[in-house]
């Protein structure tokens, strides 16, 4: 194994998915090892399907996915923990239940730290999954991936309906995880005031469609936010300007920082958000349609 | 194998809402009035055998109400493995079952005899040990025929679109085979029918077909379960 396939707890390479009304096309992406890649897009994009497909749930038309630098396959998937809002576990279970059937399928499982990380989130062991809150069922799905070590985590819209005290126990737990820079993160969430605190990369899908692969930083700088007047754009300036919105008073959208000298300096350009980000490129999905 | 015993477990831990000592002797409590109210052992087996089918149907349930069809993969479990672990699930758990309810009726009807003399047809019934190894086999026979008509259908169309047509198919089978019963039983008072019936159960052909059914079945069941579960997408 090469040392920069080590660099890599993920390799994803050209992905594909055909269901009726939907393709997942051509999907290649990275999850570096040490880091938290953030999985963006609006519902519908694709994230689920990337996720369940790197994981084995659904089976990919054409594609692969290289975990560590190694080929993977369904047995390498005791390497990676995976959170999402709803637990795939039968509902009556309590912790003690559940911990007696996972700790004979890992052979790293950790009784010690199951038990500790329960006691970290005050989860009752014997109380039923059914039981528990939202927040604490995305906890007892953490707690079982940190038990068994895994080394990689996969995270599916964990935090859709969490207040935010939930929302920033579950990031600062995830900070934690990486801290060790042996461990990765890949997050899929609509939420990306989340990822905006802690994705080192983010990884934007849409419509089935790779839109960015890179850090944070390089798709912040890379957008800003513009705003204008009307008539302030001529034809070929308005084709710049993605998702464009018009309204009675002018525009808004947004650019491509390669864009700016193209674009009129009267407009006001701003820092945009990775929600805004996502908003304007869907607008210009539709647009195009 | 260390996988197919954790599998077993989990499977064991999937039903374990309907196998508490509570719903056990609920059970148990209708198996008494179902045998008191028939008074045949016959029709406790067959109480048995759908029961056995009733818990396979619930594991079904339990794992696609809660979605478990995802957890298996991520606990490095093929395709394969959860058909293979299922399949070997279903027919023991079928075959606990049975013997269970079996030998329970059994001692009901017996009990019930010593209780209230004449009002069943037990003292009709020869349970010699070649007797009871045929029954056995036809039983054993009945069963795995039922799991391989219903499980490729679960595998293929999860529980919710499934239920409705898996559940005609042991329902068919419980009525051929309680009409076979009733046939043998109703022959008892006609000496060379019954006769004839015996020889058959009692020849060596009979043990060879229960024996290439068997396999045959579950080749069949563990091969259509297998190409469809793993064309599903969870």
């Amino acid at each position: 194994m090469s040392s920069q396939s080590q660099s890599k707890a993920l390799e994803i390479r050209s992905l594909r998915k055909s269901y009726e009304g939907f393709t997942l096309d051509n999907i290649s992406f990275d999850v570096p090892n040490g880091y938290i890649t953030g999985f963006i897009g609006p519902n519908g994009a694709g994230k689920t399907t990337t996720i369940k497909l790197l994981l084995d749930i659904a089976m990919a038309d054409s594609g692969s996915v290289r975990v560590f630098g190694e080929e993977k396959s369904i047995y390498l998937n005791n390497q990676i923990g995976v959170v999402t809002d709803e637990p795939p576990f039968a509902d009556f279970w309590s912790c003690d239940d559940l911990e007696s059937v996972l700790s004979a399928f890992y052979d790293r499982w950790d009784k010690l730290a199951f038990d500790s990380h329960l006691k970290r989130f005050e989860i009752d062991r014997k109380k039923a999954i059914k039981e528990l809150s939202r927040g604490m069922k995305v906890k007892l799905m953490i707690a079982v991936a940190l038990s068994h070590d895994a080394k990689i985590l996969v995270l599916d819209e964990p935090t859709s309906g969490l207040d935010p005290v939930a929302r920033d126990e579950i990031c600062t737990l995830l900070g934690d995880f990486i801290c060790d820079e042996k461990h990765s993160v890949l997050f899929s969430t609509h939420i990306t005031s989340d990822l905006e605190k802690i994705a080192d990369y983010v990884v934007f899908i849409l419509d089935g469609r790779l839109i960015f692969n890179g850090s944070k930083e390089e798709l912040i700088e890379n957008f800003v936010h513009i705003k204008g007047g009307r008539d302030e754009l001529s034809v070929e300036q308005r084709a710049l300007v993605i998702g464009i919105r018009e309204h009675g008073t002018g525009f808004a959208g947004m650019a491509s920082i390669s864009d700016i000298e193209k674009l009129p300096n009267t407009a006001v350009y701003d820092p945009i958000t990775l929600d805004e980000m996502i908003i304007y490129f869907n607008k210009e999905l539709k647009n195009n349609a | 194998m260390r996988k197919l015993g954790a599998f077993l477990r989990l499977e064991l831990k999937t039903i374990a809402e309907q196998t508490t000592p509570l719903y056990i002797a609920l059970y148990l409590i209708a198996l008494l009035l179902f045998v008191l109210t028939t008074q045949s052992v016959w029709m406790g087996v067959v109480v048995g055998i759908l029961s056995a089918v009733t818990l396979v149907n619930y594991l079904f349930h339990v794992s696609e109400k809660n979605n478990m069809d995802a957890l298996y993969p991520l606990l490095g479990l093929s395709r394969k493995d959860v058909v293979c672990g299922r399949c070997i699930f279903g027919f023991l758990l079928t075959v606990v079952v049975v013997t269970i309810v079996s030998f329970a009726s059994f001692l009901l009807v017996a009990a019930l005899d010593a209780m209230l003399p004449g009002l069943r047809e037990m003292a009709e019934i020869d349970f010699s040990v070649p007797y009871a190894s045929q029954l056995l086999f036809l039983l054993t026979t009945v069963v795995v025929t039922m799991g391989v008509l219903q499980l490729p259908i679960y595998f293929k169309m999860g529980y919710s679109r499934a239920k409705n047509i898996a559940i005609i198919i042991p329902s068919i089978i419980v009525l051929i085979f309680a009409g076979f019963m009733g046939f043998v039983m109703g022959a008892n008072s006609v000496g060379d029918k019954l006769a004839a019936v015996n020889a058959f159960l009692d020849s060596p052909v009979f043990i060879v077909m229960c024996i290439a059914v068997l396999v045959f079945a579950a080749l069949v069941s563990y091969r259509l379960s297998l190409k469809f579960y793993q064309s599903r997408d969870f």
